[in-house]
């Protein structure tokens, strides 16, 4: 059986007195694309940050890939790539020079053969040398994706892909996600507030609610279990009513809390 | 390559590419012309008022010639004290003071730090790729004035010369290195690059101009008779209160070492090898201790605590 892509057991951060992630226990098989739902302030940035080793735990243990995150958390870089919400590039280089810098950091070889293949594979191999000054959100976060393959990772972190993205800039990142995921096998974890964005392309989610994980399944089950729910939208919008104590959840397989 | 190297050429090539860096060089060169002008402008002129009154004076018959004034080649950049103790600071204060909180705050600090890259790494890039910055700006300065003081001055240094030059140029990293390390430190704290920019502008402000009028203000006048015209001339001294304030000025010492390096200080033309060497050093680590410590202390705030990359 393969190793699971991530793995955490009682994964706990806190910031002073917030409990940010409370006892996050979840496993993502390698070729899943997760969606991590939740309200602002839910706690899925922080186990974004986590998992790619820039917060340590407060208490708990995750894996990817099979290396400790704390214990190895170099190893953990180099088979990850990872994408924040507002991807900032350096305004005053150009495409290949930010890409050139961000794969040297990560010790890549041939520098400018890979730099020519995440171009080809954003389909924008013309912006090569062209000023990231210049370019529109959507262009930056393609950018922001082909920096975070240049080191081939098995695991791919996007926050909030395609937010304040126009739709064909969000339909550009979907496709792209949708292309790394099958025709690369690359991992996706991403959180997003796009629920039509996840229903789409995530092949399982899991919900946050002030920390705690209340659902993890595949995307398929879930739509199972919730037979009377038109939409993900829907089924996330009872989850989260449940939470607050005003929903009646109890008899559904899945739910967790 | 080596992670650090790599974000210290990165931070290398965005110098150069920021107009307000490269407006301040140009400026930093475009003064350099001037000084070499007017200092050897004026050399030659006193050279010129003395050769036309010792002519003079041989043409009266007179026994008694003065004697020829005192002019050393370096006076004539002695104007690069104040340069760098001005544009020079505020080079390295612009160099550093955005140095972590422009990536903080767009997110670019967690794509490096997402990559195998230890923080200590990250730092050390940074600091070495601005020092590197301050030091080719220095050895432009250094070659540039070196050919005006040849091309305009019509003076060919001697070896000692060039050496107390590039003494002086060692003097002027290390006093940049202290505006550097402070923006850097800030840098590592704060939230706000302007806020940053301010405090350290205050720090150089009180070194350059309060701290010297305090230590100057500290000095008793004694009393010099003139014994030509008997008039009583008041002349500051120094007091161990007025010394220990200077002390206290990272500009201070700079001025001090510089008008001895320049030769522009009484006497200095005179100093033996030895003790300009054994001055010089005491005071480099007199500039390199604030350094050192803010570097330290940047270093261990921004390894313990964590979430600064997250702010």
């Amino acid at each position: 059986m393969a190793l699971p892509a991530i793995e955490t057991e009682n994964l706990t951060r806190k910031y002073g007195e917030l409990t940010a992630v409370d006892r996050l226990t979840l496993t993502i098989d390698p070729g899943e694309i997760f969606a991590f739902l939740g309200h602002n302030g839910a706690g899925k940035t922080t186990t974004i940050s986590l998992l790619t080793t820039l917060l340590l735990p407060t208490t708990g243990t995750a894996r990817v890939m099979g290396f400790d995150i704390v214990k190895q958390n170099l190893d953990v870089r180099q088979q990850i790539g990872y994408v924040p919400e507002n991807v900032q590039l350096y305004n005053h280089l150009s495409v290949a020079e930010n890409l050139r810098f961000f794969g040297d950091l990560s010790g890549v070889d041939e520098i400018s053969h890979r730099i020519d293949n995440v171009l080809n594979l954003l389909g924008h191999p013309e912006w090569r040398d062209l000023r990231v000054g210049a370019f529109s959100k959507g262009m930056r976060q393609r950018v922001g994706i082909a920096q975070a393959l240049l080191n081939y990772p098995a695991v791919l972190f996007l926050d909030e892909p395609a937010s304040g993205l126009d739709p064909e800039g969000q339909r550009a990142i979907g496709d792209l996600i949708i292309h790394l995921n099958h025709e690369l096998g690359i991992t996706i974890f991403m959180n997003t507030h796009q629920l039509s964005e996840a229903a789409k392309l995530c092949t399982s989610i899991g919900i946050m609610n002030h920390g705690r994980l209340v659902m993890a399944d595949s995307l398929q089950h879930v739509i199972q279990r919730f037979p009377d729910t038109p939409s993900l939208e829907e089924i996330y919008m009872n989850v989260e009513r449940h939470e607050n104590g005003n929903g009646k959840l109890s008899h559904v397989e899945g739910v967790l809390v | 390559m080596n992670a650090a190297m790599t974000i210290a050429r990165k931070e290398f090539q965005a110098a150069f590419r920021s107009r307000i860096f490269l407006t301040i060089t140009i400026l930093f060169l475009g003064l350099s012309i001037l000084s070499v002008y007017i200092g050897s402008t004026t050399k030659r002129a006193e050279m010129r008022v003395y050769n036309e009154t010792v002519t003079t004076l041989q043409a009266q018959g007179a026994a008694v010639l003065p004697t020829a004034p005192e002019i050393h080649t370096l006076t004539i950049l002695d104007n690069l004290i104040e340069y760098v103790s001005i544009v020079g600071a505020i080079l390295a204060v612009i160099l550093g003071y955005n140095t972590l909180i422009e990536e903080k705050e767009s997110g670019g600090l967690k794509l490096i730090l997402s990559r195998p890259v230890y923080r200590d790494q990250l730092l050390l890039g940074k600091l070495l790729g601005n020092s590197a910055v301050i030091a080719l700006l220095l050895g432009v300065v250094f070659v540039f004035n070196l050919v005006l003081l040849v091309l305009v001055g019509g003076i060919l240094p001697t070896v000692g010369e060039v050496t107390r030059l590039l003494a002086f140029m060692g003097m002027a990293f290390s006093y940049m290195l202290i505006f550097l390390s402070l923006a850097m430190f800030l840098s590592i704290h704060m939230r706000d690059s302007a806020t940053v920019f301010l405090i350290t502008l205050v720090f150089w402000t009180v070194s350059t101009f309060v701290i010297p009028q305090m230590a100057d203000t500290l000095m008793v006048n004694s009393s010099v008779i003139n014994g030509i015209s008997g008039a009583v001339n008041q002349l500051p001294q120094e007091t161990a209160l007025s010394r220990a304030v200077s002390y206290l000025s990272p500009t201070w010492y700079l001025r001090d070492i510089g008008s001895q390096l320049l030769q522009s200080a009484p006497g200095s033309g005179g100093l033996s090898a030895g003790t300009l060497a054994a001055h010089s050093l005491t005071t480099l680590l007199a500039l390199l201790v604030p350094s050192a410590a803010l570097i330290g202390a940047g270093f261990a705030s921004f390894l313990r605590n964590e979430t600064l990359v997250l702010e």
